[in-house]
């Protein structure tokens, strides 16, 4: 069978449609990594899911043991590193989705699947804190219900006493391994769906013409595919070697009542909102970055001077990113503070 | 046109997200106050459990209960001298394993935590 023939038959000629020369370069390929990171999330988490025990009395001992056990300690790194490196790598897509502006319309509906993207990963990523069963799980799991207990009704669905017969590491273990999993590849799929539906963005101020001549100069996405194949195939060697040199850490079993640590670094600019007004701060802090990234569209649809638009998202995008900056440094550098009894 | 609606709409979607911010608001004025501690979350049945409890205020007895898919098991009254105290628990021996809301009563006000009896 020619090269032709197969590509008809297992219907990867789908794969060979245009795509603009911009996009076969790495700026353009930090989506893909972040997918391919949340994969390697997936399948280390699958293989850990078969030594792990989830329920409050046994979780912290069978992530001892996993932790503690040749072969499967790497797959807990696997699991760590790629989940920090996809959230990391999430970032950076979301920076050139903005700085290029394809958040504005036609894309806009795929800007908003692309952020709830973001919440499913940010809840996945969260839930996956709570399960160890050690110091930070325990804190973790009370930040969480008590942010739930502010969400009033709601909330109770997320509160330990919703069910006594089972315990809530068991129904964060459950949310986290299958209904938020469910949820994020059903986004995923309709994400995939819209970036081939619309296409790569055009370039900032780039016209009609350059955009046309742009895909018609030989470029497909296969090509991205393959460029994405050999960044992926890199990145798994970090991953790897992240997985082995610095095994993420266990604390040790829960202290009731007291809090001592620092939430995992992607939390990290909530908690100066915390340790300012209390427990609130959480859902105070989430709204404001919700509001953030709501932003943009607003700014896309209201100025519709390309060069005034660019300015004022480059102005938003700076801000932004000093805002962070700042939220990590003052994060990093104030000592912990118990919220427990505030609330 | 097409903008113009779509405005609308962001519009209408940032209202109800200040409407739920506002909800947030209004619900973070009421909290519970008293807090019950456990020194461990995790213990067998017969053991004994030292619990602090913190805001207990305007009563001179405390009451502790265990409410389980079992049924409720009451931990016994205790004359308490302060707001903050602690108190030693005895965990009843035939108790079956399971998650238990552990409850502190006292002057029309309680506070709750779950722990695992094994």
């Amino acid at each position: 069978m020619d090269e032709e023939k197969f590509k008809k038959a297992t219907g990867l000629s789908v794969l060979y449609y245009k795509v603009p020369q911009h996009a076969n370069t790495i700026w353009y390929s930090f989506g893909g990594i972040t997918l391919f990171c949340f994969l390697a999330a997936m399948v280390s988490g699958m293989i850990m899911a078969q030594f792990y025990s989830p329920s409050s009395a046994t979780a912290y001992a069978s992530v001892k043991y996993i932790s503690t056990t040749t072969g499967i300690q790497i797959i807990r790194g696997v699991h760590f590193w790629s989940a920090n490196l996809g959230f990391l790598m999430l970032i950076i897509h979301m920076l050139r989705i903005i700085i290029t502006g394809a958040f504005r319309p036609p894309r806009i509906i795929n800007y908003f699947v692309g952020l709830g993207l973001l919440l499913m990963i940010f809840l996945i990523y969260f839930t996956g804190t709570m399960l160890r069963g050690d110091q930070e799980s325990y804190e973790a799991m009370r930040h969480f219900m008590a942010v739930n207990k502010l969400l009033g009704p709601i909330g109770a669905f997320f509160q330990e006493d919703f069910t006594l017969s089972t315990s809530m590491i068991s129904r964060i273990f459950a949310l986290h391994t299958s209904a938020f999993q469910i949820i994020l590849v059903a986004i995923l799929v309709l994400h995939v769906f819209y970036i081939k539906y619309f296409a790569i963005s055009p370039k900032p101020y780039q016209t009609e013409e350059e955009y046309q001549t742009s895909l018609n100069a030989g470029s497909t996405f296969m090509g991205h595919a393959k460029l994405l194949g050999i960044l992926s195939a890199g990145m798994l060697i970090i991953i790897f070697g992240l997985a082995v040199f610095f095994p993420p850490e266990l604390f040790h079993a829960p202290k009731p009542g007291v809090e001592m640590l620092k939430p995992a670094w992607p939390f990290w600019i909530f908690v100066p909102f915390e340790n300012f007004i209390g427990i609130s701060g959480i859902p105070l802090g989430m709204a404001i970055v919700g509001a953030y990234f709501l932003l943009f569209p607003v700014i896309g649809l209201l100025f519709r001077s390309e060069r005034k638009m660019f300015r004022i998202v480059y102005a938003v995008v700076s801000v932004g990113l000093i805002f962070w900056f700042a939220m990590l440094i003052i994060t990093y550098v104030s000592p912990v503070q118990s919220h427990f009894s505030s609330h | 046109m097409k903008i113009r609606r779509v405005n609308k709409v962001i519009l209408l979607a940032l209202f109800a997200f200040a409407m739920i911010f506002g909800w947030h608001t209004a619900a973070w004025s009421h909290g519970d106050k008293i807090q019950i501690i456990p020194e461990k979350l995790n213990v067998r049945s017969g053991d004994k459990l030292q619990v602090k409890v913190m805001g207990l205020m305007g009563t001179k007895t405390a009451t502790f209960n265990l409410t389980g898919l079992s049924g409720k098991y009451g931990l016994g009254q205790f004359d308490i001298s302060s707001d903050d105290f602690t108190q030693v628990l005895e965990i009843p021996a035939d108790l079956p394993a399971g998650n238990y809301r552990l409850t502190v009563e006292g002057g029309g006000k309680s506070a709750k935590v779950v722990i695992s009896i094994n």
